[in-house]
């Protein structure tokens, strides 16, 4: 016995149960690792017979409810640096920007779609075994007794050394603010292009490269996040027409839960058990992409904007 | 003069036939032809649905029925292998055939795939079928089967040799019955619903009804909202999803 329900402008019916449970989970990753999901419900959506560039930008609708709920969670525990957010934003919406700007002139040139799945296997790669392989040196450190955090002093001194340095009080770390803007304009150029949130990528850096504690990353990256989807949902409505509220807003109502269900969870579990957590699922889904490429596909001819 | 006479009757006679055509080309009244439901509506939890189609034909003939969908170009991506990953190559248009095809016969041998030069089924798009873009010279065929094996898999496209029932209906007539799946991804519009009566490979009769699908209620509200006031649209896509969020948050709280 399946509820469905019709998504106008996904002209599709999708299992309401479907789509508040998938919701719930991705959701619940938002409120654990401080990411939108986009990564992970995208190819989901497509799965169920969404198209694709409704997929997308129907969930950066749904992201803007799983990033206010797990932010304003997260703030309530005094887990949201909003300096360090702020610059990170303005850093991402004007990268964004930029990115939206090439992956037209890609698309025009009718190389988009291979090299967003060629960027998707290089970065996931990267960002999955470095997190992977550092969690599991902290975990080793931390059985040992022995305490520190993995970091590159490279990147400490190089933010060290940039000018106009501040302290974040929150975050306790002093750098230049350019830092921040830096890798928040690098992360909005490649979600741009990849048409994501980039939680994924920035939640790493911000770890890495900025030296946060893993408890302000989630709900720093969720504020900062919040706003960037809004303003892609803003742009997708007006211009593509493609984001599907009903869609959305199953999955909202799902993400909205789940997010909270996921900030809960995430205090009782400790920074190196998530990023392990974390590297693991990145890595798990930069492997279906590679098969995709790989293995011959179910179809060759697609409708145009499927792949 | 005489000519003038001949001439008179010729245009006599041809106002007769349009308006004896007119009259058995209504809706339902030329084949007898019922379709149910009359018009299919996509509603909020519209989750597809059955289209059941009755016509008379001769007795004697077999039947063949079609839902034919309106016909429009489809702009496809192909892929294919480029150092050794799949990737899209390039763009393929048709042209030529419907965006929607369901077909069902009485005997199965009607729609046989073997059987190209039928006025009905694939065979009948294969011939008007159009391509433009990245194919070379002798592929047609492979392109448009794999064009079939998509639209089949998207549940836009489908073949039902033998699904036709045909029960004698007296005076010489026969009642000839399909059910047919509707798909969720059917797009609202005018589609045409044509029964057709065979015998051996020759048509004796042929008849066509309109048949609507509609969206209705919220749907149809947010798809006029999404198209024609993408502004209002946007800002209440931002407010719902933040109130959602918030909502989760406070409901939480107080737990």
């Amino acid at each position: 016995m399946t509820l469905d329900l019709y998504l106008p402008i996904a002209r599709h019916s999708v299992d309401i149960l479907l789509l508040l449970g998938l919701g719930t989970i991705i959701g619940s990753f938002s409120g654990i690792f401080g990411i939108g999901g986009g990564f992970l419900m995208t190819p989901l959506l497509i799965m169920f017979g969404i198209p694709p560039t409704v997929a997308a930008a129907s969930d950066s609708n749904q992201i803007i409810a799983a990033a206010t709920s797990g932010s304003y969670a997260h703030y309530r525990m005094g887990h949201v640096d909003l300096t360090m957010g702020s610059f990170l934003l303005v850093g991402n919406l004007v990268g964004g920007t930029l990115g939206v700007e090439i992956i037209k002139v890609l698309r025009h040139l009718g190389e988009a779609g291979f090299l967003i799945k060629a960027t998707y296997v290089v970065l996931l790669s990267l960002v999955g075994t470095y997190m992977l392989v550092e969690s599991i040196k902290s975990l080793r450190r931390a059985a040992a007794g022995v305490e520190g955090r993995a970091g590159s002093p490279l990147y400490l001194r190089l933010g060290q050394a940039l000018p106009w340095q501040m302290y974040f009080k929150k975050s306790g770390v002093a750098l230049s603010p350019l830092l921040p803007l830096f890798l928040g304009g690098f992360v909005g150029l490649l979600a741009g292009i990849m048409g994501l949130g980039g939680g994924f990528i920035m939640v790493p850096l911000m770890f890495y490269l900025l030296g946060m504690p893993m408890h302000l990353v989630v709900g720093t990256n969720l504020f900062q996040e919040a706003f960037l989807c809004a303003n892609v949902t803003f742009v997708q409505v007006v211009t593509n027409h493609v984001v599907d509220l009903t869609l959305a807003l199953a999955l909202a109502i799902g993400s909205g839960i789940g997010a909270q269900i996921g900030s809960r969870f995430s205090a009782k579990v400790n920074g190196e058990q998530l990023r392990f957590l974390l590297a693991v699922i990145i890595l798990a889904m930069m492997i279906k992409i590679l098969l995709g490429l790989l293995l011959h596909p179910h179809y060759i001819l697609d409708m145009k904007g499927i792949s | 003069m005489n000519r003038k006479i001949g001439s008179g009757r010729a245009v006599l006679i041809l106002l007769v036939a349009l308006v004896l055509l007119g009259i058995f080309s209504l809706p339902g009244r030329a084949a007898n032809i019922r379709i149910t439901p009359a018009t299919l509506k996509i509603h909020g939890f519209f989750g597809g649905s059955i289209l059941r189609v009755s016509g008379e034909i001769p007795a004697g003939t077999e039947a063949v029925i079609e839902v034919i969908g309106k016909t429009a170009e489809q702009e496809l991506m192909r892929k294919g292998r480029r150092w050794d990953l799949w990737m899209n190559v390039g763009e393929i248009d048709i042209s030529g055939v419907p965006g929607f095809y369901l077909v069902a016969s009485s005997a199965p041998r009607l729609l046989s795939a073997s059987k190209t030069d039928t006025p009905w089924g694939y065979g009948l798009w294969r011939r008007r079928v159009r391509f433009r873009g990245t194919f070379k010279q002798g592929e047609e065929a492979l392109i448009f089967k794999e064009f079939l094996q998509l639209k089949e898999g998207h549940g836009l496209y489908g073949r039902f040799p033998g699904a036709v029932e045909v029960a004698a209906a007296g005076r010489g007539r026969a009642q000839a019955r399909a059910s047919f799946p509707i798909n969720t991804r059917i797009a609202p519009g005018t589609y045409r619903v044509r029964v057709t009566a065979v015998r051996g490979w020759q048509v004796v009769q042929r008849t066509q009804v309109p048949w609507q699908v509609e969206m209705v209620g919220t749907p149809a509200f947010l798809t006029f909202l999404a198209l024609q006031r993408p502004v209002l649209y946007g800002i209440l896509a931002l407010g719902l999803a933040a109130v959602v969020g918030f909502l989760s948050g406070v409901l939480f709280k107080r737990k």
